[in-house]
């Protein structure tokens, strides 16, 4: 029983150090695509960044106008329509520390981190990695590089887009029914919204994006010959990638609190 | 020079060391026993897949001496045709062409486009250059890969089972694609690779080598 935890836990232990690697290589190819100026990796990038970032705006507003909404509206019945300084406090508490990076990464594991594991299997099962090969195009700086710095800058992107529509948007539709004052909410908003605090909200997202990727591309490319693999390591990488941005979510509001 | 040296290869996929060479310039083929060597053969070229014992020697370079930076300046200058073609399929048929180039070569875009219409125009391929290459017939694919490596203008050209599987006529037009960039280049090399020595007979090859079960026949 005790043998069998410790390997579990040694193979977490390999697989966070592989997708650390992961990232940490994709920096490094990217500073060697620059340097090369590879037009088509840009290429891959800009993609990525469009299909994760810009084709989930709109899913992407309409969530924060309704959390937005629904959070005040809770903060309102609580401690009623004129507490507009408490309820910009703890908006900004709620929706920028933790809710905006959580809720944007688990669409984008939803959107992105199937779609990405399943196109990598695919290609994977049908030859074209080997293809890539053949033409002297290395699979991680074309395929994996783009794919991780693409979700990282479109999950980083959602999340200001989330966090000043939950703020903005479902402060005006809250006003509108429960008449929370704006200059009093505003008030509350800047009394805990700090530039450290936007920042580490913006780091936290983009930490986030890069494991997801990271995860995705490497249940991607770990399929063997078969198409049934494939809804497999989609399964994996989204249960994969939940459980990390979860731990690392906790991780980061403890360090956040101490 | 040759332009492929083979020198007492061993390899898990050989059953014996393999020995040859083709002349810079040759028009050749190899016929294998079956198509896992002849894929091999290809991953030795490009240095993907190195040797147990023995030298691969390609264009004047040992692939599996050449540095990660060195490799794809080799590899750039060897084009293959795969057997499904090897075309990325979420890119169309037309970013497939250019996509050698562009990763490649640091030449314009202007230029990237100009040889890859001169490809497509020497192999005869005019089809659904804007649709992802998933509507293509097999015979397409393989049509727009020989684009390809022809855009690549490359000094090796690597035919891997180009004509297997395919009808009469459209052998033919591989072929004769073949043929007719070898003619209208001279020094670049031209290697068939088939398990199915019938579909190649017919072909003016300079050198014909054959790999058996036990080695070189």
């Amino acid at each position: 029983m005790a043998g069998a935890l410790a390997d579990r836990f040694s193979q977490a232990v390999s697989a966070v150090l592989e997708l650390g690697g992961m990232i940490a290589g994709a920096f490094a190819d990217a500073v060697s695509a620059v340097e090369q100026r590879r037009r088509p990796v840009l290429a891959v990038y800009l993609r990525q960044v469009y299909f994760s970032g810009l084709e989930a705006v709109r899913i992407i507003l309409t969530m924060a106008l309704i959390i937005g909404t629904v959070i005040i509206a809770q903060i309102a019945s609580i401690a009623g329509g004129a507490s507009g300084f408490l309820t910009g406090k703890v908006m900004t508490w709620i929706v920028v520390r933790e809710l905006g990076p959580l809720l944007v990464a688990i669409v984008v594991i939803a959107r992105s981190g199937t779609a990405v594991a399943a196109e990598l299997s695919q290609m994977k099962i049908n030859g074209e990695l080997e293809s890539l090969s053949l033409l002297g195009i290395p699979v991680g700086s074309y395929l994996v590089m783009p794919r991780i710095l693409g979700i990282g800058t479109a999950l980083t992107m959602l999340t200001v887009y989330f966090e000043v529509t939950a703020l903005l948007g479902g402060f005006l539709v809250a006003s509108l029914g429960w008449n929370v004052p704006f200059d009093l909410y505003q008030q509350g908003i800047f009394s805990v919204l700090t530039l450290g605090g936007v920042l580490a909200s913006l780091v936290k997202s983009a930490l986030f994006g890069l494991v997801i990727a990271a995860v995705c591309c490497r249940n991607g490319l770990a399929v063997g010959r078969s198409v049934t693999q494939i809804p497999q390591a989609a399964t994996r990488a989204v249960m994969q990638s939940l459980l990390l941005v979860l731990l690392l979510d906790g991780v980061m509001s403890l360090g956040y609190l101490i | 020079m040759p332009a492929i040296a083979f020198e007492h290869v061993m390899t898990a996929g050989f059953a014996a060391a393999v020995t040859f060479r083709i002349e810079t310039g040759a028009f050749a083929a190899i016929v294998v026993p079956e198509q896992d060597a002849s894929d091999l053969i290809v991953r030795l070229l490009l240095g993907i897949a190195r040797p147990d014992s023995g030298t691969v020697a390609v264009l004047g370079a040992v692939p599996a001496e050449l540095s990660e930076r060195e490799l794809p300046l080799l590899q750039q200058r060897i084009g293959v045709v795969a057997p499904a073609g090897g075309l990325i399929s979420n890119l169309k048929v037309w970013e497939n062409i250019l996509l050698p180039m562009e990763y490649h070569l640091g030449i314009s875009q202007q230029e990237m486009e100009e040889r890859g219409e001169a490809a497509l125009r020497a192999v005869g391929f005019h089809r659904a250059l804007h649709e992802l290459p998933g509507h293509l017939s097999l015979f397409e694919h393989r049509l727009a890969a020989q684009a390809r490596s022809f855009a690549m203008q490359p000094g090796l050209l690597v035919y891997n089972e180009l004509l297997s599987g395919l009808k009469e006529n459209d052998q033919g037009r591989l072929a004769g694609n073949a043929l007719a960039y070898h003619r209208d280049r001279p020094g670049t090399t031209s290697l068939f690779l088939t398990a199915q020595p019938d579909t190649v007979r017919s072909l003016p090859f300079d050198q014909c080598i054959v790999l058996e079960r036990g080695g070189n026949g």
